[in-house]
């Protein structure tokens, strides 16, 4: 998915990973590229997994994993350049906010004085700073996200690992965690973001790897995997001069579903259970009607069918 | 790379302590459990008769102390020492920072001995100042008398036993020589009984020797002892090791299997019960189990106040002292160099 001429960010070869007996993931070979990607699935699908492989909290059992082109299972100067916002929910509650980002600063190699310098930094940084005194433990969840965040990004990371970073935010802290990711982005960070609300990724970017129970179903830009799908069902929307005609005949094409009438009967909406087999049977329609066809687009070219599609 | 890892340890153990005393609840636990030695001393030296208090002693700091007090705390905190930053899943911020993982391992036990260390120095403490062993207010416990008249008395009884013992294996052996020097005289020699009770009186000198031949050489050790001005050092000493020997091993089996609390219980409780009675110490005096069974799980120094101290401080403690150091420091060793190749994250 990456360019050829970049390197990857993250590289996984023939990996595979079990619990005892259950497999957390199977045989995934893929790479990841610069900017921002999304890495999707469902509950169990094993997003979690691949991302303490990649932070080196968990070791293969088959395959090899690399960040930044070296092995990351225990190496000390590698976590120094990656940063991880755990899905997990848990701090040491009594200290506050501003002491344990200190502490951590602190194991990062940075003197006192340094270190509450970048806590109070990155603390703003996330629009905790006032919080900053606040014992962790009296924390609401958006600002526990946020402070996860913020310590992810103790080391000035190059490539920040998030997972599930929006899970149980309010639209304020959401706003406000995607508005940073951005930014991070846009200062040359590269960013893997998980989640299993495909609206959150969307927002942030169209690169994906979608993982179904363990194994790596697709990866690349949504567009690219869509073309990659042959039949498939979707919905198009035509805005043609005779709208009831095209769709009486339409409706007579066995790849055809269902028309609609939009916009009060200046387009059409168009469900198919066949995308390939309706476009060419929809081509031969309007050539043989002479429709003017003035604009036809898939109308729910989102991720959300894609990945519907993928898992199914 | 040294001084980063001494840093890092250094900010891990004071982090780990800052936590642990840090917690009202835990404040409130220590001070019930490590607070009941000294009132039980109290009460027995206010309320006992002597020879109640020398069992009672006897008892308490000799089988219930060393495994409640020494054993048990080792296996709640430096057992969960890694296990609790992975059940609260805070191991995962730890393992993300660039520095070695075996400071996490080592951060957690230096903090587990010194909390261990200090409450148990200052419960043992408590104790001394109020039994007036150490300059309290009672000038000396009668309780330690009467073990230490007990001892004398064991000890007269089992020379008197090794006494007539010898005696009657002499008394045997000159028979054997009359009877074999009538035996020449009078060829065949009848069988009779002085063979085997020869055997049978040999044998009984054997199991005294065996079983309680350290009563025999008590009032040696015992002159030897008398007035040793580190008395007290040499007892903390012990102790200190002690927790730092058991939490070690209870670190490294909290950081190689799952279920180390089981093994752990298994180990503190059940150890010494069978252990004691299949090990007498005079069998096992000169290897590595004594010492171990002596000072790491029964610590008999500890588990005699006052003179009777001596007794085994005068030989054991160099030994015991070097048994505790090597096994804090293998147990150690082994824990922080098994931490960094196992996976701690181990949930989907």
């Amino acid at each position: 998915m990456s360019d050829a001429a970049v390197p990857p960010v993250v590289s996984l070869e023939g990996v595979s990973k079990w619990y005892g007996e259950v497999l957390g993931l199977s045989d995934v070979t893929l790479s990841i590229g610069p900017g921002i990607t999304g890495l999707l699935g469902v509950n169990g699908a094993g997003k979690s997994t691949l991302l303490k492989l990649v932070t080196g909290q968990l070791r293969p059992d088959r395959g090899s994993v690399r960040v930044l082109g070296e092995p990351v299972w225990n190496r000390p100067a590698l976590v120094r350049r990656i940063g991880l916002c755990p899905e997990q929910d848990s701090f040491y509650e009594e200290m506050t906010g501003a002491a344990w980002l200190a502490w951590l600063a602190r194991l990062t190699g940075l003197g006192r004085a340094a270190a509450d310098e970048r806590a109070r930094a990155l603390l703003g940084e996330v629009d905790l700073l006032a919080e900053g005194g606040k014992r962790i433990g009296r924390y609401s969840k958006g600002m526990r996200q946020r402070l996860k965040l913020a310590q992810a990004l103790l080391n000035d990371p190059e490539v920040l690992f998030l997972d599930e970073p929006l899970t149980g935010t309010d639209p304020i802290a959401r706003a406000r965690i995607v508005r940073r990711i951005r930014e991070l982005v846009a200062a040359g960070r590269h960013v893997v973001i998980s989640s299993h609300v495909l609206h959150e990724v969307e927002t942030l970017t169209d690169t994906i790897v979608l993982l179904h129970q363990g194994r790596l179903r697709a990866e690349g830009r949504v567009e690219e995997i869509r073309r990659t799908l042959a039949d498939y069902p979707c919905e198009v929307r035509i805005e043609v001069d005779r709208p009831r005609e095209l769709g009486l005949r339409l409706l007579a094409l066995p790849s055809v579903r269902a028309v609609l009438l939009q916009d009060g009967g200046d387009a059409l909406l168009v469900r198919t259970d066949a995308q390939e087999t309706f476009f060419r049977a929809l081509a031969e329609q309007v050539v043989a009607g002479r429709f003017d066809v003035t604009r036809l687009a898939p109308a729910d070219d989102r991720l959300e069918s894609v990945f519907q599609r993928l898992v199914a | 790379m040294g001084t980063e890892a001494a840093r890092a340890t250094w900010l891990i153990f004071a982090r780990t302590v800052a936590r642990t005393l840090g917690r009202p609840r835990n404040l409130v636990l220590a001070f019930v459990f490590y607070a009941f030695p000294p009132a039980l001393g109290w009460l027995l030296v206010t309320l006992a008769e002597p020879r109640a208090q020398a069992a009672a002693f006897t008892t308490f700091y000799g089988i219930v102390y060393p495994t409640l007090y020494l054993a048990l705390p080792a296996l709640l905190l430096g057992g969960s020492a890694i296990a609790r930053e992975v059940e609260e899943r805070t191991i995962t911020y730890l393992l993300l920072r660039p520095v070695p993982r075996w400071t996490v391992v080592a951060g957690n036990y230096l903090a587990a001995v010194l909390v261990l260390g200090l409450l148990t120095t200052a419960s043992l403490a408590a104790f001394y100042a109020i039994c007036g062993l150490r300059g309290g207010p009672a000038k000396e416990l009668g309780g330690t008398e009467a073990v230490v008249d007990s001892f004398e008395k064991e000890q007269a009884e089992y020379r008197r036993e090794a006494r007539a013992l010898r005696e009657r294996e002499e008394a045997l052996r000159h028979e054997q020589r009359a009877r074999g020097r009538g035996a020449e005289a009078n060829r065949p020699r009848p069988t009779d009984d002085v063979d085997r009770q020869l055997v049978e009186v040999r044998r009984d000198r054997r199991s005294l020797r065996r079983d309680r031949g350290d009563v025999g050489r008590l009032d040696e050790r015992w002159r030897a002892g008398e007035d040793r001005p580190d008395r007290a050092l040499v007892l903390v000493g012990i102790l200190w090791l002690g927790i730092a020997a058991n939490t070690a091993l209870f670190l490294f089996l909290g950081t190689a299997i799952r279920h180390y609390f089981m093994a752990g219980i298994v180990y503190a409780v059940l150890y010494p019960l069978v252990a004691m009675p299949l090990f007498r110490a005079s069998r096992i005096k000169w290897t590595v189990l004594h010492f171990h069974v002596q000072t790491l799980v029964h610590n008999e120094a500890l588990a005699a106040p006052g003179r009777l101290a001596d007794l085994y401080l005068g030989e054991a403690s160099a030994g015991a002292l070097l048994v505790l150091l090597a096994t804090a420091v293998v147990f150690l060793a082994a824990a922080c160099v098994l931490f960094p190749r196992k996976e701690y994250v181990l949930d989907r």
